[in-house]
Formats: structure tokens, sequence, C-alpha cells
């Protein structure tokens, strides 16, 4: 069996992933090694860790990039000339992104990986990257395919065919038609961060009413009902200057972009509401054409879009052709390195992929980066000082954690392998009780350092989801959105919001259910759920949690603070503790209590503040 | 990217993309679209790709000066002739943009400006 290097990068989320045969072997993103967050520099630490995996350079029989430079650059100086003489500011930086960094990738790729592998340096469509990570890892046999981003080469959305082990591309949209710049352009619009801040404009949603929706499909894009689309250029500056949008976007809006950190108003949260809302209907239709064109009742979606839970949960429950969605873990740029080492273990080498009914993904719970020896952790506590203690055994660990959290107490658990993709399922994770009613707000603001108006998720038991929630079926990569359980809900009193002050804490204190910490405003959830074949651990923690409370349910969060990368290393673990208010630090075998340690480490707490995100 | 190669990139747009610019309004070239067209049913395209998905290089294929041979090739299969004309240009182009890459380069994008991605 080959073993294939995958990269992608130099733009944002740099990553590097290694596969042989089609085993995973590894995959991490740049930026929790190098903790600069979206990292879009080449992913030399992720590389090093894969190339270590794979059992060295000598193992290393490929390397494969997750776009086909080439291809970029012919799209990057057509818009030039077409949108000249608009471009003349940012033709300069083009030239020196592309020419100057992209075109020397192959030659670096060659050269970082070893001599074997360099006579093998694939370069891979950056859709076909996007479409591989989600279905070579899913567990279907045949699927309707969607990869739905910002831009690729000069895809933005491409719709293909995934059988057996192989994938054939059948139709695209492209540049400068695109949802992901669409919905990039609405997250700049109202203030939020290009390229992190699309999560929040999806959290903001629910707390205004898509009233723009016509308006936005009158002038903004021309949706058909096939899901193909084009956006009307007019509206938008992003093919000429380094910002998103125009006077005839806010013009449309009928505000101007709201300056980033300012008060939320009712208006944003109405454009919040209706740019969702579009994103729904296309991506609706685009699902509805894919399982239509290729007959398949099993749906992989990959491409920035598919993280958009919302969306997702929608399409689980608006699509009564489509028997089974997955989505690839990893769905942005991130994903395409193992998407890119995926495709040329079997397109180009044939390798032969593992599915069938009952059989798990092959994404191995995205449990795909670094793990740690307990003397490496127990090191990092002792450099930091901190007070801890070892668990007798995994029993005795689990009885002292459960306990910690069933007392109210916030957790940073941080155990096993690191999680591949933006979301922290368990082993780099912040957990708590979610039935604490003020749950949301203290780690908003004592952990996270961060708008307090963002739901948490919740992570549940697999064979309890569906008493909670309103899914039947299982969500291990907290990437579908659901509504808890009517019974569990509390009323939301509204009033004075829209007309008053729009203040979105009111809302917030309010116990929306029983589980008012993961409850958002619309009753909605961000699901994971956890099962032992996966996570036998974090299953066994719930579990136990779950036998002290009668609640299977925990609030799962990244284990980092605003603007942080997520915990990598032991030392960045520590760190976090010691620097927010999580009370407790489950690492490894090991336990520290905040409430033990010395006045000196408890007065570290805030010391450190990233760049916002 | 120093002052000396944003002068050679600024020149270059000055005295080729321009023109090129100019000579295909007067031809009615256009290389995308940039709104609705209400005489299409659909706006679902072919695919477009070099290869197929997948392209593999061997060493002697992979540095700039090929893969700037393989656009040019790619631009005459598509009988792109005023492109192609750009050809040597954009060669010295890239021999000047050509530098270590260096971990710290990319500091100097900003995140979101998709036509240069």
């Amino acid at each position: 069996m080959k073993t294939v290097i995958g990269i992608s990068g130099l733009y944002h989320d740099s990553a590097a992933a290694v596969v042989r045969g089609n085993d995973i072997l590894a995959a991490a993103q740049e930026e929790r090694f190098s903790r600069t967050k979206h990292d879009p520099r080449f992913p030399r630490l992720a590389l090093e860790y894969c190339v270590s995996q794979a059992g060295g350079r000598d193992a290393v029989d490929a390397v494969a990039f997750y776009e086909d430079t080439v291809l970029s650059f012919d799209r990057v100086l057509k818009n030039a000339i077409e949108s000249a003489p608009g471009t003349e500011s940012i033709w300069p930086l083009a030239a020196a992104s592309q020419l100057g960094q992209k075109f020397a990738l192959p030659a670096r790729l060659g050269a970082a990986v070893g001599p074997k592998a360099a006579d093998n340096v694939f370069l891979v469509d950056h859709h076909t990257s996007h479409a591989a990570s989600a279905f070579y890892p899913s567990p279907h046999d045949d699927a309707a395919i969607v990869v739905v981003d910002g831009i690729g080469e000069w895809a933005s959305t491409t719709v293909a065919l995934g059988k057996a082990n192989r994938i054939e591309s059948l139709s695209q949209i492209s540049y400068p038609h695109s949802l992901g710049l669409l919905f990039s352009a609405f997250t700049y619009h109202c203030g939020l961060k290009v390229n992190s801040g699309e999560y929040k404009l999806m959290g903001l949603a629910p707390y205004g009413e898509p009233r723009y929706v016509q308006r936005v499909l009158d002038t903004l894009i021309d949706l058909r009902e096939d899901g193909s689309f084009r956006l009307n250029t007019e509206y938008f500056a992003f093919m000429t200057s380094d910002t998103m949008t125009n006077e005839a976007f806010e013009a449309v809006m009928g505000c101007p972009r709201r300056e980033p950190e300012s008060q939320l108003t009712v208006e944003y949260m109405d454009i919040a509401a209706s740019c969702q809302a579009i994103i729904d209907l296309a991506m609706l239709r685009i699902s509805r054409h894919a399982l239509k064109l290729t007959g398949s009742r099993n749906l992989c979606l990959a491409g920035g879009v598919a993280l958009n839970c919302v969306t997702n949960g929608k399409l689980l429950k608006s699509l009564p052709e489509m028997e089974n969605i997955w989505i690839q873990p990893a769905a942005g740029d991130a994903g395409g390195a193992l998407g890119a080492a995926l495709h040329v273990a079997h397109a180009a080498w044939n390798e032969p992929r593992q599915t069938g009914s009952g059989l798990r993904d092959a994404q191995k719970g995205s449990l795909l980066g670094p793990d740690y020896a307990p003397d490496t952790i127990e090191q990092a506590l002792q450099e930091a000082g901190v007070v801890y203690h070892r668990a007798a055994d995994t029993t005795d660990h689990v009885e002292r954690v459960a306990r910690a959290l069933a007392d109210g107490l916030i957790v940073g658990r941080f155990d096993g392998r690191m999680e591949f993709g933006p979301r922290a399922l368990g082993n780099r994770s912040i957990i708590a009780d979610p039935r604490r009613p003020d749950g949301q707000t203290h780690i908003n603001l004592r952990i996270k350092f961060r708008e307090s108006w963002r739901p948490f998720a919740p992570v549940v038991l697999d064979d309890k989801v569906s008493e909670y929630f309103e899914m039947e079926k299982e969500s291990p990569y907290m990437l579908l959105v659901a509504d808890v359980r009517q019974h569990l809900r509390h009323s939301v009193d509204w009033s004075n919001f829209r007309d008053g002050d729009a203040d979105m804490m009111k809302v917030l204190n309010q116990p929306r259910s029983t589980l008012p910490s993961i409850t958002h405003v619309d009753y909605s959830a961000r699901v994971q759920t956890v099962d032992a074949e996966r996570n036998p651990a974090f299953h066994q923690l719930l579990s136990r949690f779950n036998a002290l409370t009668g609640c299977p349910v925990l609030i799962n969060t990244s284990f980092n603070q605003r603007g942080e990368p997520i915990v990598c290393e032991p030392a960045d673990a520590v760190r976090c503790f010691i620097n927010t208010g999580i009370d407790v630090l489950a690492i490894g075998p090991f336990v520290v209590f905040k409430s033990e340690q010395s006045a000196e480490i408890k007065a570290q707490e805030g010391k450190i503040e990233y760049e916002l995100d | 990217m120093s002052s000396t190669d944003d002068q050679a990139a600024a020149g270059f747009f000055a005295e080729y993309l321009l023109p090129l610019k100019r000579a295909n309004e007067r031809r009615g070239v256009h290389y995308f679209t940039t709104g609705a067209d209400k005489a299409k049913d659909s706006y679902w395209e072919p695919i477009a790709s070099r290869n197929g998905g997948i392209r593999s290089l061997n060493a002697a294929a992979c540095d700039g000066a090929a893969l700037i041979k393989q656009l040019g090739d790619y631009w005459t299969e598509r009988n792109q002739v005023q492109l192609t004309r750009l050809f040597p240009a954009l060669e010295t182009l890239r021999q000047g943009a050509s530098k270590p890459a260096g971990d710290d380069q990319q500091a100097v994008l900003t995140d979101f400006i998709y036509p240069l991605h």
C-alpha cells in the first residue's frame, strides 16, 4: 500500500494529512502547532507531524497539493484583466502570492517530503480534493457529492458522483458566482471577520427575521430552481479590492457596514437571518439537484459552506429523497489536504475503499491529530508549577471528573488524539453541565472572553439523542443542528426586543429549556453524539455523568479562548487553564483543580489576551 | 514583496494587462460572466479542469518555469492567443517574484482577497 501526504495552504487554514492505502493515519492543521489562528503558511509543523506518523520520509511515496496552482493563476490573471483598472492595486500582491509562492510550491513539497515522494508530486483540483474528503471516508458505496465554498481554481460549487473508489465531477458554478463569497459578504457587512466570523453570523441569525430574503433574491443573486445561481457582481467589491462589499450593497441592505465590535442592532440580526435563509434555500436546491442528477440516495458534503450546521440540519429534515448525509468534519480548506491525499490513493493508485451497511465511516471520529504520553503531560504540569493529582486508574479519573461536572464545575478536557477540523469533539474540549442556568454567560465571559450571544453545543450519548433533540440519526462531528424537544422547552419573552433595546442578553438570560446553556434562542442546538466505538473514553465520562445526574448531555465547546487556536500540546492546555476561569483540568491521567492552586497561579487568570477573531 | 517586485508587477499590469483589457473590450471578449442571464435555463456549467481533477508532476516538472509553461500550453490548447502573448513577460515577472518561500511571507496578504487565492 502506498503512503501519501496531502497538503493544503497558502491561503488560510493550512494543514497536512497522511493516508496509507485507504487508512487515514493522521491529519492536523498548522494553526494548532504554530499557535496562529487560521495560519495560512506552508504547513511545516503539521507536515513534520504527518511524516512522523507515516514512519519517516522514506516511508512516503507521494505528496499531493489541494489545488491546481496553474489553473488558479489562470483565474487570478483573468480576473485582473477583466476587472482592470480596478485590480491595479491588488495585482502586485496577487503576483507575489501566485508566482512567488504557489508556483514554487510543488518543488518545495518535493523537497519537504524527501526524494522518494519528490518523484510523485500531484496537484489535485481544489473541489476534487474537497469532494474526495467528503466521499472516500464516508460509509457509502455511492453518493451525490456537493462541494460549496468561496472559490477553488474556477469552481465555487461542484456536483459530483462518488461510486466505489471513483469520483466523477459532473457540473459546476464558476467564479465570481459563489455562495461562500455571498455568505462572506454578509459576514463582512455585519462587522464580523471574513473567513472566521461566518460561524458567528450563523449564530446571530436566530435573533432576527429573514425579511430581506426577497430583496436579496431580486438584486444580489439569481437563484434558479435547480440550485444554479449567479451573483450580480455590481454589488460586490471582492473582485477588485480587499473588501467584500461596496456602496451598492449597502444601499440594497439599507445600512452601512457595521463597525466591528459595536452594538448589534435588529437590522443586522435581520440581515444575518436573511443571509442564512438564502443559503438554506440554495443548498436545498443544489442538494436536490445533485441527488436527482446522480440517482443516489446518499449525500456527501464538503467545502466551507458545509460547515453551516443550521443548513445541514435543514437538509436532513427537508430532503425525503435522501437517506443518508455525511459531511467531512474538516469541510473547509484544511480538509482539502486529506482529500488530496485520498484522491491520489484511490484515483491514481486504485486503492479500494471499505464500505457497506453497518460499517462506520473511515474518519476515525476525526481524532487524527497528535496525542501525548503521560510523562510529557506531567512535565508540562510541573513546568507550570501547578498542583495536580494522578488518578489511580481510568475509572478513578472518570469518577473524579464526572463528579466535578455534576458539582457544576467547568472542566477543560485534554485526552488522546487531537481532533481534525474546526470542532472540538471531546478530546480538546471545555465541558460543563448544561443545566446550569448561567452556564452560557459564565463560560463566554470568564473562559472564552467573547460575545455571549453565541450558543454552545451539546454532546449527548448517541442512544439518548432522540430523547432530547428532534434528531433520529447520529451526529458524531457536530455538523447538524436540531431542535430541543418540545417538552423540554420554556417559553421565551421577546417583548421589547425588536421595538426596544434589542438586548440579546435579556433573551439569553431566560432559561429557554431544561438545558439552557445549549439551547439557542430559537430552541435549536448544534448536536454532537458520542458513541463507545469512536471515542470510548469520552463516552465513558458522559455515561458516568448521566449515571450521577440523570442527564446524558454536556456542554462541549472548544478548549481555547477567543482568538486562540484550540489547544494542541499539554502546555497549551495548562496555559489556557491558568489564564481562564476553567475550574478543573482533566489532562491525560491527571486532574488539576483551580481551587487548589496557589494565589500566584490564580492571579494569572486573564493575563494573556489574543487578537480578536 | 519588495518595492522592486511591486514596480515590476505594476509595470506588467500597465504594459500588458491594461492593454489586453482594452483589446478584449473592443473584441467583446470576457473571461467570465458578471450577472444574471434571463435567457439561460440553468447556470450549471461543464467542469473546468486541466486534467480530470488530478495531475502528476515529476520532479523536473515541479519548478515555477515548468508551471508557467503549463499555463501557456493551457492557453494554447484553448486558443487564447492574446494570453499566450503574455507568456515571455509573465515568465520574467515570475523569475523576479521567485524567492525562498519563507514561513513569514504570507503575512503580507490580506486574508480575504479572493482574487489572490
